[in-house]
């Protein structure tokens, strides 16, 4: 993780506010979504950066923003050393052919009105990556590349199924020839049974085209078998990111260790013995956070400081970072509880 | 039975994808769709036979609509004609097939021409509402923020004026022929077009498909076109249907009540004011106009609504 080089991607600071209509008259009473505010991460070419969060904490804001489609307010994105939130439309053009996403609803993600062929072919003709006749068999190959048969390619999206569709999604990702992709809960509408098969299917993919994953989840059960390093996100910031050995076996955040308790356990005697922790309360709004610590008002073990006082994400080992006043050790007016170490029973 | 042999997935899905015969675009599906619904086929039927009556209606008219023989004022048809003894057959070819009107002009003659009359209000009309209302609703929808809340203010002025009564004033003002007919119910009746392309299109913005085309770096344009338009098609495709009966409709008030088609040009709708004198004797005067415009508005109303199940995208599912 210590490469002398610069990381493919850099996120720092990165702010992404919506702007909400005015309810009262004459536009008063504007409200701001900070959906994004203040996120950094970095991702080393030909590695995967975890991004998991619940639902409405961010996530698609953060993939977006990062590929230029979701209005950035602040911060940077270097892609390859390149900031990419200084350019232009014209000058961002030859540079998403480098970036690609792939899309959670394999229903939406793909034009129905489409073919297959149609809608591969599209990466290809928008940056004229093949001459002309040559297209046709590196649909046919890309096809293959995802598992799919060439007699795809004349039919409709509607005739296939949600796993196949993602395939498809996957190929028009691919046929850009990208370096980066932006994984945006990939296999969460899909059935457990084919959850494994794309999820392989990726993993296939990235070693045999040294592809760089941002791979975003909303729980922490399938982003173990994706990542090497996991960042964590709570209403639009970073608490926790770590290697993925590290923050499995010693999270430090006590919302990592929530959503850690709620991963079944494939050894049955040590599920028996696994305590979950319930996160109570409502998650809170992007447009009015919480003070202090953003966790506090869910926090099993919140103390008056938090109320008042925001941690800022400190580093508590190598490449392991957390915001939490009690990260790192046990709180000293908390004796008794051990937030410092894992909730879950030690494997 | 020919179907998709496919690795690996097994879902159920997959299963009902490769029971799907081949080549199922999501055009044939609707073609399909839309002849399995009987009113739809009757309706397109009635609409092809009264369109190509008014597009042919030099060579189906025994007369020119405006041969007036004041001699002949008010004959019955023959077939009807309580003193004539011809039998059905020659009905069809004698000079008059449904008799004169009060100023002796040839009935049938008139009312192909009126339907020929119905057909160019009926189609210039939409065709108008929707240059009008697609471009502002497309733009408002595309582009939102100012230009959305704009163009809704428009809308909220257009709605709260009542389109008819605008239409009115604005006919008493220019003075009523056929041209102003059309292009009055035009720039009065765009608001639905104006809503449908809006919602359409704002929805269609935010899809992942059009998502992933800006992702590749697609040009609006483009986008626009290859992936908002064939999907906002069907919609607007239904509502320009629909919009032809409510045409038809407006130009026969407009003409019942003498606002509309100038003289000597036939319209149902005058042909009904003006056989309403006689209504007493000569009945069928007054109702055979009456009926040609219920026909024609049932059968553009089916057809439209068969449009609509055919190609709902729900539908394609
Ligand atoms: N275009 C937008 N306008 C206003 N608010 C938005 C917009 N996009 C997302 N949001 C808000 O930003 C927050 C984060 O959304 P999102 O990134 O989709 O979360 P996640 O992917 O983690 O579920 C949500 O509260 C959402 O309502
Ligand atoms: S700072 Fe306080 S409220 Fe926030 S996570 Fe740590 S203990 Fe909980
Ligand atoms: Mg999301």
């Amino acid at each position: 993780m210590t490469s002398t080089t610069a990381p493919l991607l850099a996120v720092d600071d990165l702010r992404v506010h919506f702007q909400l209509p005015g309810t009262g008259w004459f536009g008063s009473g504007k409200q701001t979504v900070k959906a994004v505010d203040g996120l950094s991460i970095q991702i080393e070419r030909g590695q995967t950066l975890g991004l998991v969060g619940e639902s409405g904490c961010g996530k698609s804001t953060t993939g977006r923003a990062i590929l230029r489609l979701a209005p950035i307010t602040g911060g940077t994105v270097r892609l390859n050393s390149r900031d990419l939130t200084t350019l232009s439309a014209a000058e961002l053009r030859p540079i998403r052919r480098q970036m690609q996403i792939v899309f959670q609803d394999p229903f939406a993600s793909l034009n129905p009105r489409h073919t297959v062929e149609q809608i591969v072919t599209e990466p290809i003709w928008v940056h004229n990556l093949r001459p002309e006749r040559e297209r046709v068999a590196r649909v046919r190959e890309l096809l293959t590349l995802v598992g799919l048969p060439g007699s795809a390619m004349g039919r409709f999206p509607h005739e296939f199924s949600g796993g196949q569709r993602q395939r498809i999604g996957i190929a028009r990702a691919l046929a850009a020839e990208p370096d980066f992709i932006v994984l945006d809960e990939p296999v969460s509408a899909l059935d457990v049974s084919i959850q494994s098969q794309i999820l392989r299917l990726l993993l296939d993919l990235q070693v045999q085209f040294g592809l760089t994953y941002l791979f975003i989840a909303h729980d922490l059960a399938v982003v173990g078998q994706m990542s090497d390093q996991v960042a964590v996100m709570y209403l639009g910031r970073i608490v926790e990111t770590a290697t993925r050995e590290a923050l499995y076996q010693a999270p430090q955040h006590p919302y990592t260790q929530a959503l850690l308790s709620a991963v079944p356990y494939p050894d049955p005697e040590i599920e028996a013995k696994r305590r979950r922790v319930i996160l109570t309360g409502e998650v809170p709004s992007p447009v009015n956070p919480p003070s202090g610590c953003h966790f506090h008002t869910r926090c099993p073990i919140a103390a008056d400081r938090c109320r008042v006082e925001a941690p800022s994400l400190r580093t508590i080992g190598p490449g392991h970072q957390a915001s939490c006043h009690f990260a790192g050790g046990p709180p000293p007016e908390l004796q008794g509880a051990k937030p410092g170490t894992s909730l879950r029973a030690s494997p | 039975m020919t179907s998709l042999q496919l690795p690996s997935d097994t879902d159920t899905i997959s299963g009902e994808a490769s029971r799907i015969e081949a080549a199922n675009s999501p055009m044939r599906q609707s073609i399909q769709r839309f002849f399995r619904n009987r009113l739809a086929a009757i309706g397109l039927v009635f609409v092809v036979v009264i369109t190509g009556g008014g597009l042919l209606a030099p060579l189906i008219a025994t007369t020119s609509y405006d041969y007036s023989v004041l001699r002949d004022a008010l004959k019955f048809p023959p077939c009807a004609d309580p003193k004539g003894s011809l039998p059905f057959p020659d009905c069809m070819f004698a000079k008059y097939p449904l008799g004169t009107d009060a100023i002796g002009r040839d009935f049938w003659s008139r009312l192909i021409y009126g339907a020929r009359t119905s057909m160019i209000v009926g189609f210039s009309v939409p065709l108008i509402t929707l240059a009008i209302g697609l471009p502002l609703g497309a733009a408002a929808g595309w582009f939102g923020g100012r230009v959305d809340s704009t163009v809704l203010r428009l809308v909220e002025f257009m709605t709260a004026v009542p389109s008819i009564l605008l239409a009115l004033f604005l006919l008493t003002l220019f003075g009523h022929d056929l041209q102003n007919v059309i292009i009055f119910q035009g720039i009065t009746g765009w608001v639905g077009v104006c809503r449908l392309g809006r919602a359409q299109f704002m929805t269609l913005r935010e899809r992942d498909f059009v998502t992933a085309a800006r992702a590749l770096g697609m040009s609006e344009w483009s986008i626009m076109f290859r992936h908002v338009m064939v999907n906002a098609a069907g919609p607007i495709i239904v509502m320009f249907t629909l919009g032809i009966p409510g045409a038809i409709f407006g130009e026969a008030g407009l003409s019942f009540l003498g606002l509309g088609v100038n003289d000597p040009i036939p319209s149902w709708g005058k042909m009904v004011a003006e056989s309403s004198r006689f209504a007493s004797v000569y009945w069928y005067l007054a109702m055979i106009p009456t009926g040609c415009i219920a026909v024609t508005m049932l059968a553009f109303s089916f057809l439209g609504d068969g449009l609509r199940d055919a190609l709902d995208p729900q539908g394609q599912r």
